[in-house]
Protein backbone atom coordinates (compact mmCIF):
# COMPACT_ATOMS: atom_id res chain seq x y z
CA UNK A 1 0.00 0.00 0.00
CA UNK A 2 1.63 3.26 -1.14
CA UNK A 3 1.09 5.99 1.43
CA UNK A 4 3.92 8.41 0.71
CA UNK A 5 5.47 9.77 -2.45
CA UNK A 6 9.18 9.64 -3.21
CA UNK A 7 9.18 13.46 -3.40
CA UNK A 8 8.04 13.62 0.23
CA UNK A 9 10.67 11.11 1.29
CA UNK A 10 13.24 13.10 -0.72
CA UNK A 11 12.34 16.18 1.34
CA UNK A 12 12.86 14.19 4.53
CA UNK A 13 16.29 13.11 3.29
CA UNK A 14 17.09 16.80 2.69
CA UNK A 15 16.18 17.49 6.32
CA UNK A 16 18.21 14.47 7.44
CA UNK A 17 21.19 16.03 5.63
CA UNK A 18 20.75 19.27 7.57
CA UNK A 19 20.94 17.31 10.85
CA UNK A 20 24.05 15.50 9.66
CA UNK A 21 25.68 18.82 8.74
CA UNK A 22 24.99 20.14 12.23
CA UNK A 23 26.13 16.85 13.87
CA UNK A 24 22.67 16.50 15.47
CA UNK A 25 23.14 12.80 16.06
CA UNK A 26 19.83 12.09 17.82
CA UNK A 27 17.70 13.98 15.30
CA UNK A 28 19.60 12.41 12.40
CA UNK A 29 19.13 8.92 13.85
CA UNK A 30 15.41 9.47 14.41
CA UNK A 31 14.84 10.82 10.95
CA UNK A 32 16.89 8.01 9.39
CA UNK A 33 14.65 5.45 11.11
CA UNK A 34 11.52 7.31 9.95
CA UNK A 35 12.79 7.44 6.36
CA UNK A 36 13.57 3.72 6.40
CA UNK A 37 9.97 3.03 7.44
CA UNK A 38 8.71 5.34 4.69
CA UNK A 39 10.78 3.60 2.03
CA UNK A 40 8.94 0.35 2.83
CA UNK A 41 5.61 1.87 1.78
CA UNK A 42 6.81 4.40 -0.78
CA UNK A 43 6.12 4.33 -4.53
CA UNK A 44 8.90 2.69 -6.56
CA UNK A 45 11.74 5.14 -7.22
CA UNK A 46 15.31 4.01 -7.90
CA UNK A 47 16.68 7.57 -7.69
CA UNK A 48 15.29 7.97 -4.19
CA UNK A 49 16.99 4.73 -3.13
CA UNK A 50 20.33 6.06 -4.41
CA UNK A 51 19.79 9.35 -2.59
CA UNK A 52 18.99 7.45 0.61
CA UNK A 53 22.07 5.28 0.08
CA UNK A 54 24.34 8.30 -0.34
CA UNK A 55 22.94 9.94 2.78
CA UNK A 56 23.20 6.73 4.82
CA UNK A 57 26.89 6.60 3.89
CA UNK A 58 27.35 10.21 5.00
CA UNK A 59 25.42 9.48 8.21
CA UNK A 60 27.78 6.61 9.01
CA UNK A 61 30.86 8.79 8.51
CA UNK A 62 29.28 11.48 10.69
CA UNK A 63 28.85 8.88 13.48
CA UNK A 64 32.46 7.73 13.07
CA UNK A 65 33.56 11.36 13.43
CA UNK A 66 31.33 12.38 16.32
CA UNK A 67 31.39 9.10 18.27
CA UNK A 68 34.76 7.60 17.39
CA UNK A 69 36.27 4.46 18.82
CA UNK A 70 39.74 4.92 20.33
CA UNK A 71 41.54 3.63 17.25
CA UNK A 72 39.38 5.43 14.70
CA UNK A 73 39.65 9.15 15.54
CA UNK A 74 39.65 11.40 12.50
CA UNK A 75 40.52 15.02 11.88
CA UNK A 76 37.92 17.40 10.42
CA UNK A 77 39.80 17.53 7.12
CA UNK A 78 39.71 13.75 6.89
CA UNK A 79 36.00 13.79 7.69
CA UNK A 80 35.31 16.30 4.94
CA UNK A 81 37.45 14.35 2.53
CA UNK A 82 35.50 11.18 3.29
CA UNK A 83 32.03 12.66 2.93
CA UNK A 84 32.86 14.54 -0.26
CA UNK A 85 34.49 11.54 -1.88
CA UNK A 86 37.14 11.38 -4.57
CA UNK A 87 37.06 14.58 -6.67
CA UNK A 88 33.92 15.58 -4.68
CA UNK A 89 31.93 13.10 -6.73
CA UNK A 90 29.79 11.96 -3.80
CA UNK A 91 29.04 15.50 -2.70
CA UNK A 92 28.11 16.62 -6.20
CA UNK A 93 25.76 13.69 -6.53
CA UNK A 94 24.18 14.47 -3.16
CA UNK A 95 23.71 18.13 -4.09
CA UNK A 96 22.16 17.08 -7.39
CA UNK A 97 19.61 14.83 -5.66
CA UNK A 98 18.94 17.45 -2.97
CA UNK A 99 17.75 19.93 -5.58
CA UNK A 100 16.15 17.32 -7.81
CA UNK A 101 13.86 15.99 -5.08
CA UNK A 102 13.08 19.49 -3.80
CA UNK A 103 12.06 20.39 -7.36
CA UNK A 104 9.93 17.27 -7.63
CA UNK A 105 8.24 18.05 -4.31
CA UNK A 106 7.44 21.64 -5.33
CA UNK A 107 6.18 20.45 -8.73
CA UNK A 108 3.80 17.95 -7.15
CA UNK A 109 2.46 20.70 -4.90
CA UNK A 110 1.83 22.94 -7.91
CA UNK A 111 4.56 25.40 -6.88
CA UNK A 112 5.96 25.64 -10.39
CA UNK A 113 8.21 28.68 -9.93
CA UNK A 114 9.93 27.04 -6.99
CA UNK A 115 10.06 23.71 -8.80
CA UNK A 116 11.91 25.28 -11.71
CA UNK A 117 14.30 27.10 -9.37
CA UNK A 118 15.36 23.78 -7.82
CA UNK A 119 15.45 21.89 -11.10
CA UNK A 120 17.76 24.61 -12.43
CA UNK A 121 20.03 24.17 -9.39
CA UNK A 122 20.09 20.42 -10.02
CA UNK A 123 20.88 21.08 -13.66
CA UNK A 124 23.90 23.16 -12.67
CA UNK A 125 25.33 20.03 -11.03
CA UNK A 126 24.91 17.99 -14.21
CA UNK A 127 28.35 18.91 -15.66
CA UNK A 128 29.94 17.35 -12.57
CA UNK A 129 28.25 14.05 -13.32
CA UNK A 130 30.31 12.27 -15.92
CA UNK A 131 27.78 9.56 -16.72
CA UNK A 132 25.90 10.34 -19.93
CA UNK A 133 22.91 8.15 -19.14
CA UNK A 134 22.42 9.92 -15.81
CA UNK A 135 22.35 13.21 -17.73
CA UNK A 136 19.88 11.80 -20.26
CA UNK A 137 17.63 10.61 -17.42
CA UNK A 138 17.60 14.08 -15.91
CA UNK A 139 16.85 15.78 -19.23
CA UNK A 140 14.06 13.30 -19.87
CA UNK A 141 12.48 13.99 -16.49
CA UNK A 142 12.68 17.73 -17.13
CA UNK A 143 11.05 17.26 -20.54
CA UNK A 144 8.15 15.47 -18.82
CA UNK A 145 7.83 18.13 -16.12
CA UNK A 146 7.74 20.98 -18.65
CA UNK A 147 5.32 19.01 -20.83
CA UNK A 148 2.89 18.74 -17.93
CA UNK A 149 3.38 22.46 -17.27
CA UNK A 150 2.47 23.02 -20.96
CA UNK A 151 5.81 24.80 -21.46
CA UNK A 152 5.99 23.21 -24.85
CA UNK A 153 9.19 24.62 -26.32
CA UNK A 154 11.24 24.07 -23.17
CA UNK A 155 9.94 20.53 -22.91
CA UNK A 156 10.90 19.97 -26.54
CA UNK A 157 14.42 21.25 -25.84
CA UNK A 158 15.01 18.78 -23.01
CA UNK A 159 13.38 15.90 -24.87
CA UNK A 160 15.79 16.52 -27.73
CA UNK A 161 18.81 16.65 -25.40
CA UNK A 162 17.73 13.41 -23.82
CA UNK A 163 16.94 11.69 -27.13
CA UNK A 164 20.29 12.66 -28.62
CA UNK A 165 22.05 10.78 -25.81
CA UNK A 166 19.75 7.76 -25.83
CA UNK A 167 19.97 7.27 -29.57
CA UNK A 168 23.68 6.55 -29.16
CA UNK A 169 22.94 3.85 -26.58
CA UNK A 170 21.23 0.88 -28.12
CA UNK A 171 20.05 -0.57 -24.81
CA UNK A 172 17.80 2.36 -23.92
CA UNK A 173 15.02 1.68 -26.41
CA UNK A 174 12.19 2.27 -23.92
CA UNK A 175 13.47 5.76 -23.12
CA UNK A 176 13.88 6.53 -26.84
CA UNK A 177 10.23 5.60 -27.35
CA UNK A 178 9.20 7.73 -24.38
CA UNK A 179 11.15 10.67 -25.85
CA UNK A 180 9.14 10.27 -29.06
CA UNK A 181 5.93 10.32 -26.97
CA UNK A 182 6.92 13.59 -25.27
CA UNK A 183 7.98 15.23 -28.55
CA UNK A 184 4.74 14.16 -30.24
CA UNK A 185 2.69 15.35 -27.24
CA UNK A 186 4.31 18.75 -27.54
CA UNK A 187 3.57 18.91 -31.28
CA UNK A 188 -0.04 18.01 -30.49
CA UNK A 189 -0.19 20.84 -27.97
CA UNK A 190 1.07 23.15 -30.72
CA UNK A 191 -1.75 21.83 -32.95
CA UNK A 192 0.92 20.56 -35.30
CA UNK A 193 -0.34 17.00 -35.55
CA UNK A 194 1.37 16.28 -38.86
CA UNK A 195 4.70 16.70 -37.12
CA UNK A 196 3.62 14.53 -34.21
CA UNK A 197 2.72 11.56 -36.40
CA UNK A 198 6.24 10.52 -37.57
CA UNK A 199 7.39 10.45 -33.94
CA UNK A 200 4.43 8.32 -32.91
CA UNK A 201 5.01 5.95 -35.83
CA UNK A 202 8.67 5.65 -34.92
CA UNK A 203 7.62 4.96 -31.32
CA UNK A 204 5.24 2.22 -32.47
CA UNK A 205 7.99 0.64 -34.59
CA UNK A 206 10.27 0.54 -31.54
CA UNK A 207 7.50 -0.69 -29.23
CA UNK A 208 6.67 -3.57 -31.58
CA UNK A 209 10.14 -4.98 -30.97
CA UNK A 210 9.47 -4.92 -27.23
CA UNK A 211 5.88 -6.13 -27.21
CA UNK A 212 6.60 -9.47 -25.52
CA UNK A 213 8.53 -7.77 -22.71
CA UNK A 214 6.73 -4.46 -22.36
CA UNK A 215 3.04 -4.63 -23.21
CA UNK A 216 2.33 -1.27 -21.59
CA UNK A 217 4.58 0.69 -23.91
CA UNK A 218 3.25 -1.21 -26.94
CA UNK A 219 -0.33 -0.37 -25.91
CA UNK A 220 0.57 3.27 -25.27
CA UNK A 221 2.17 3.59 -28.70
CA UNK A 222 -1.18 2.59 -30.28
CA UNK A 223 -3.11 4.79 -27.86
CA UNK A 224 -1.05 7.90 -28.56
CA UNK A 225 -1.40 7.40 -32.32
CA UNK A 226 -5.15 6.98 -31.88
CA UNK A 227 -5.41 10.19 -29.87
CA UNK A 228 -3.37 12.10 -32.42
CA UNK A 229 -5.68 10.98 -35.25
CA UNK A 230 -8.66 11.85 -33.02
CA UNK A 231 -7.32 15.41 -32.70
CA UNK A 232 -6.96 15.47 -36.49
CA UNK A 233 -10.63 14.39 -36.77
CA UNK A 234 -9.60 11.25 -38.62
CA UNK A 235 -12.03 9.15 -36.63
CA UNK A 236 -11.64 5.89 -38.56
CA UNK A 237 -7.90 5.73 -37.97
CA UNK A 238 -8.29 6.97 -34.41
CA UNK A 239 -10.75 4.16 -33.62
CA UNK A 240 -8.54 1.52 -35.24
CA UNK A 241 -5.50 2.47 -33.15
CA UNK A 242 -7.39 2.81 -29.88
CA UNK A 243 -9.05 -0.58 -30.47
CA UNK A 244 -5.56 -2.08 -30.74
CA UNK A 245 -4.43 -0.21 -27.63
CA UNK A 246 -7.39 -1.65 -25.72
CA UNK A 247 -6.48 -5.21 -26.70
CA UNK A 248 -3.03 -4.68 -25.18
CA UNK A 249 -4.16 -2.73 -22.10
CA UNK A 250 -6.65 -5.50 -21.31
CA UNK A 251 -3.86 -8.09 -21.30
CA UNK A 252 -2.16 -6.30 -18.40
CA UNK A 253 -5.33 -4.91 -16.78
CA UNK A 254 -3.82 -1.43 -17.08
CA UNK A 255 -5.22 1.49 -15.12
CA UNK A 256 -5.36 3.36 -18.45
CA UNK A 257 -8.37 1.18 -19.42
CA UNK A 258 -11.04 3.70 -18.26
CA UNK A 259 -9.46 6.41 -20.40
CA UNK A 260 -9.05 4.14 -23.42
CA UNK A 261 -12.69 2.95 -23.22
CA UNK A 262 -13.84 6.54 -22.74
CA UNK A 263 -11.95 7.85 -25.76
CA UNK A 264 -13.11 5.00 -27.96
CA UNK A 265 -16.73 5.38 -26.83
CA UNK A 266 -16.55 9.10 -27.67
CA UNK A 267 -15.16 8.37 -31.14
CA UNK A 268 -17.92 5.79 -31.79
CA UNK A 269 -20.57 8.26 -30.61
CA UNK A 270 -19.14 10.89 -32.98
CA UNK A 271 -19.23 8.32 -35.80
CA UNK A 272 -22.84 7.47 -34.98
CA UNK A 273 -21.91 3.86 -34.11
CA UNK A 274 -24.24 3.73 -31.13
CA UNK A 275 -24.08 0.00 -30.42
CA UNK A 276 -20.28 -0.09 -30.30
CA UNK A 277 -20.23 3.15 -28.34
CA UNK A 278 -22.60 1.74 -25.72
CA UNK A 279 -20.50 -1.41 -25.39
CA UNK A 280 -17.36 0.69 -24.70
CA UNK A 281 -19.34 2.99 -22.43
CA UNK A 282 -20.53 0.10 -20.24
CA UNK A 283 -17.11 -1.58 -20.08
CA UNK A 284 -15.48 1.75 -19.39
CA UNK A 285 -17.74 2.54 -16.44
CA UNK A 286 -17.01 -0.90 -15.01
CA UNK A 287 -13.25 -0.35 -15.31
CA UNK A 288 -13.49 3.18 -13.84
CA UNK A 289 -15.32 1.71 -10.84
CA UNK A 290 -12.78 -1.12 -10.54
CA UNK A 291 -9.88 1.34 -10.56
CA UNK A 292 -11.78 3.85 -8.37
CA UNK A 293 -11.07 6.41 -11.09
CA UNK A 294 -13.35 9.30 -10.11
CA UNK A 295 -12.21 11.55 -12.94
CA UNK A 296 -13.33 9.07 -15.58
CA UNK A 297 -16.53 8.24 -13.67
CA UNK A 298 -17.37 11.94 -14.14
CA UNK A 299 -16.35 11.89 -17.79
CA UNK A 300 -18.50 8.80 -18.48
CA UNK A 301 -21.39 10.59 -16.83
CA UNK A 302 -20.77 13.48 -19.22
CA UNK A 303 -20.89 11.11 -22.20
CA UNK A 304 -24.20 9.84 -20.85
CA UNK A 305 -25.59 13.40 -20.66
CA UNK A 306 -24.34 14.44 -24.08
CA UNK A 307 -24.84 11.35 -26.21
CA UNK A 308 -27.35 9.10 -24.47
CA UNK A 309 -29.77 11.59 -22.88
CA UNK A 310 -29.19 14.13 -25.64
CA UNK A 311 -28.34 16.97 -23.31
CA UNK A 312 -29.32 17.79 -19.77
CA UNK A 313 -27.69 21.15 -19.14
CA UNK A 314 -28.12 21.37 -15.32
CA UNK A 315 -26.62 17.90 -14.98
CA UNK A 316 -23.76 18.82 -17.30
CA UNK A 317 -23.07 21.96 -15.26
CA UNK A 318 -22.96 19.80 -12.17
CA UNK A 319 -20.30 17.60 -13.80
CA UNK A 320 -18.39 20.72 -14.86
CA UNK A 321 -18.26 21.86 -11.24
CA UNK A 322 -16.71 18.54 -10.21
CA UNK A 323 -13.90 19.08 -12.70
CA UNK A 324 -13.00 22.50 -11.37
CA UNK A 325 -9.66 21.63 -9.84
CA UNK A 326 -6.02 21.62 -10.92
CA UNK A 327 -6.09 18.18 -12.52
CA UNK A 328 -9.61 18.59 -13.86
CA UNK A 329 -9.33 21.89 -15.79
CA UNK A 330 -7.79 20.45 -18.97
CA UNK A 331 -10.59 17.84 -19.06
CA UNK A 332 -13.16 20.53 -18.31
CA UNK A 333 -11.85 22.57 -21.23
CA UNK A 334 -12.20 19.63 -23.63
CA UNK A 335 -15.57 18.56 -22.28
CA UNK A 336 -17.03 22.07 -22.43
CA UNK A 337 -15.84 22.43 -26.02
CA UNK A 338 -17.38 19.08 -26.89
CA UNK A 339 -20.67 20.09 -25.22
CA UNK A 340 -20.66 23.53 -26.87
CA UNK A 341 -20.16 22.08 -30.34
CA UNK A 342 -22.76 19.39 -29.80
CA UNK A 343 -25.42 21.82 -28.52
CA UNK A 344 -24.58 24.19 -31.37
CA UNK A 345 -25.01 21.35 -33.90
CA UNK A 346 -28.39 20.50 -32.36
CA UNK A 347 -29.53 24.14 -32.48
CA UNK A 348 -29.44 24.65 -28.69
CA UNK A 349 -27.63 27.96 -28.95
CA UNK A 350 -28.13 29.11 -25.34
CA UNK A 351 -26.79 25.86 -23.95
CA UNK A 352 -23.84 25.96 -26.33
CA UNK A 353 -22.99 29.49 -25.11
CA UNK A 354 -22.99 28.26 -21.49
CA UNK A 355 -20.54 25.51 -22.50
CA UNK A 356 -18.26 27.82 -24.47
CA UNK A 357 -18.17 30.26 -21.54
CA UNK A 358 -17.17 27.40 -19.28
CA UNK A 359 -14.47 26.42 -21.76
CA UNK A 360 -13.03 29.94 -21.69
CA UNK A 361 -13.16 29.87 -17.89
CA UNK A 362 -11.23 26.57 -17.83
CA UNK A 363 -8.64 27.98 -20.24
CA UNK A 364 -8.14 30.99 -17.95
CA UNK A 365 -7.62 28.72 -14.96
CA UNK A 366 -5.04 26.70 -16.89
CA UNK A 367 -3.26 29.91 -17.92
CA UNK A 368 -3.09 30.98 -14.28
CA UNK A 369 -1.33 27.71 -13.54
CA UNK A 370 1.06 28.36 -16.41
CA UNK A 371 1.99 31.80 -15.16
CA UNK A 372 5.01 30.88 -13.14
CA UNK A 373 6.72 34.19 -12.67
CA UNK A 374 6.20 36.19 -9.51
CA UNK A 375 8.29 39.22 -10.52
CA UNK B 1 51.93 -5.24 -5.61
CA UNK B 2 48.62 -5.88 -7.36
CA UNK B 3 45.50 -5.39 -5.26
CA UNK B 4 42.49 -7.67 -5.38
CA UNK B 5 40.12 -6.61 -8.13
CA UNK B 6 36.43 -5.82 -7.76
CA UNK B 7 34.09 -5.11 -10.65
CA UNK B 8 30.97 -3.04 -9.90
CA UNK B 9 28.16 -3.58 -12.42
CA UNK B 10 25.21 -1.20 -12.10
CA UNK B 11 23.48 1.06 -14.59
CA UNK B 12 23.01 3.68 -11.87
CA UNK B 13 25.94 6.06 -11.68
CA UNK B 14 25.25 7.00 -8.03
CA UNK B 15 25.59 3.39 -6.88
CA UNK B 16 28.76 2.89 -8.92
CA UNK B 17 30.52 5.94 -7.48
CA UNK B 18 29.45 5.08 -3.93
CA UNK B 19 30.69 1.47 -4.09
CA UNK B 20 33.79 2.60 -5.95
CA UNK B 21 34.55 5.07 -3.17
CA UNK B 22 34.02 2.50 -0.41
CA UNK B 23 36.11 -0.30 -1.93
CA UNK B 24 38.86 1.95 -3.23
CA UNK B 25 39.32 3.26 0.30
CA UNK B 26 39.46 -0.33 1.56
CA UNK B 27 42.39 -0.97 -0.76
CA UNK B 28 40.76 -2.90 -3.58
CA UNK B 29 41.37 -2.13 -7.24
CA UNK B 30 37.96 -1.29 -8.67
CA UNK B 31 36.39 -1.34 -12.11
CA UNK B 32 32.97 -0.09 -13.16
CA UNK B 33 30.50 -1.23 -15.82
CA UNK B 34 27.12 0.31 -16.65
CA UNK B 35 25.83 -2.60 -18.74
CA UNK B 36 26.35 -6.27 -19.52
CA UNK B 37 28.63 -5.83 -22.52
CA UNK B 38 31.01 -3.54 -20.63
CA UNK B 39 30.99 -5.98 -17.70
CA UNK B 40 31.86 -9.00 -19.85
CA UNK B 41 34.60 -7.04 -21.57
CA UNK B 42 36.18 -6.15 -18.20
CA UNK B 43 35.84 -9.75 -16.97
CA UNK B 44 37.67 -10.95 -20.09
CA UNK B 45 40.45 -8.35 -19.94
CA UNK B 46 40.94 -7.76 -16.22
CA UNK B 47 39.84 -11.03 -14.63
CA UNK B 48 38.36 -9.41 -11.49
CA UNK B 49 38.35 -11.53 -8.33
CA UNK B 50 34.85 -10.51 -7.32
CA UNK B 51 31.86 -8.90 -9.02
CA UNK B 52 29.09 -6.83 -7.42
CA UNK B 53 26.31 -7.33 -9.93
CA UNK B 54 23.00 -5.47 -10.10
CA UNK B 55 20.20 -7.68 -11.44
CA UNK B 56 18.18 -5.04 -13.25
CA UNK B 57 20.17 -3.56 -16.07
CA UNK B 58 18.93 -2.39 -19.47
CA UNK B 59 19.57 -4.91 -22.22
CA UNK B 60 21.15 -8.09 -20.89
CA UNK B 61 19.71 -8.80 -17.42
CA UNK B 62 21.72 -9.86 -14.38
CA UNK B 63 21.04 -13.58 -14.81
CA UNK B 64 22.29 -13.53 -18.40
CA UNK B 65 25.38 -11.55 -17.40
CA UNK B 66 26.08 -13.99 -14.56
CA UNK B 67 25.80 -17.00 -16.91
CA UNK B 68 28.18 -15.44 -19.42
CA UNK B 69 30.66 -14.42 -16.73
CA UNK B 70 30.76 -18.01 -15.50
CA UNK B 71 31.54 -19.17 -19.05
CA UNK B 72 34.50 -16.76 -19.19
CA UNK B 73 35.69 -17.57 -15.68
CA UNK B 74 33.92 -20.39 -13.86
CA UNK B 75 35.61 -19.49 -10.57
CA UNK B 76 34.57 -15.84 -10.58
CA UNK B 77 32.97 -14.76 -7.29
CA UNK B 78 29.73 -12.85 -7.68
CA UNK B 79 27.56 -10.99 -5.16
CA UNK B 80 24.24 -9.85 -6.54
CA UNK B 81 22.26 -6.70 -5.77
CA UNK B 82 18.49 -6.53 -6.23
CA UNK B 83 15.87 -3.83 -6.00
CA UNK B 84 12.14 -3.83 -6.66
CA UNK B 85 10.44 -6.98 -7.87
CA UNK B 86 13.51 -9.06 -8.56
CA UNK B 87 13.13 -11.55 -5.73
CA UNK B 88 12.54 -14.39 -8.18
CA UNK B 89 16.01 -13.81 -9.59
CA UNK B 90 17.76 -14.44 -6.26
CA UNK B 91 17.20 -18.20 -6.21
CA UNK B 92 18.14 -18.57 -9.87
CA UNK B 93 21.34 -16.57 -9.43
CA UNK B 94 22.33 -18.63 -6.37
CA UNK B 95 21.83 -21.81 -8.40
CA UNK B 96 24.18 -20.27 -10.95
CA UNK B 97 26.80 -19.76 -8.26
CA UNK B 98 26.18 -16.30 -6.80
CA UNK B 99 27.61 -16.16 -3.27
CA UNK B 100 24.98 -13.99 -1.62
CA UNK B 101 22.66 -11.11 -2.34
CA UNK B 102 21.87 -7.63 -1.05
CA UNK B 103 18.58 -5.81 -1.46
CA UNK B 104 18.74 -2.11 -2.25
CA UNK B 105 19.00 0.07 -0.30
CA UNK B 106 21.72 -1.97 1.38
CA UNK B 107 23.79 -1.38 4.49
CA UNK B 108 27.26 -0.31 3.40
CA UNK B 109 28.90 -2.05 6.36
CA UNK B 110 27.16 -5.33 5.56
CA UNK B 111 28.23 -5.28 1.93
CA UNK B 112 31.75 -4.27 2.97
CA UNK B 113 31.89 -7.20 5.43
CA UNK B 114 30.61 -9.62 2.80
CA UNK B 115 33.26 -8.51 0.32
CA UNK B 116 35.97 -8.83 2.98
CA UNK B 117 34.69 -12.32 3.81
CA UNK B 118 34.71 -13.57 0.22
CA UNK B 119 37.71 -11.57 -0.91
CA UNK B 120 40.11 -10.87 1.95
CA UNK B 121 42.90 -8.47 1.09
CA UNK B 122 46.19 -10.38 1.01
CA UNK B 123 48.07 -7.26 2.06
CA UNK B 124 46.12 -7.22 5.36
Amino acid sequence: MISITSAEVGMKINEWHRHIQKFNVTDAEMLKAEIERDIEVMEEDQDLLIYYQLMAFRHKIMLEYTLPSDENRMELSEYLNKIEGHKKKLDNMRAYYYNFFRGMYEFRNGEYTRAITYYKKAERKIPTISDKIEKAEFYFKLSEVYYHMKMTHISMHYAELSYNIYKKHELYSVRRIQCHFVIAGNYDDLENHEKALPHLQEALKGAELLKSKNTHIYATAFFNLGNCYHKMDNLNKAARYIEQALVQYRKINSDVLPQAYHDLALIYFKQGKKEQAMDCFRKGIRSAVDFKDELFMNLFEALDVLYIRNGDTPKLLNIFSRLENGKGYPYLEELALLGGNLFDYNGKIEDSIICFKKMVYAQKQISKGECMYEI
Amino acid sequence: MMNEKILIVDDQYGIRILLNEVFNKEGYQTFQAANGLQALDIVTKERPDLVLLDMKIPGMDGIEILKRMKVIDENIRVIIMTAYGELDMIQESKELGALTHFAKPFDIDEIRDAVKKYLPLKSN
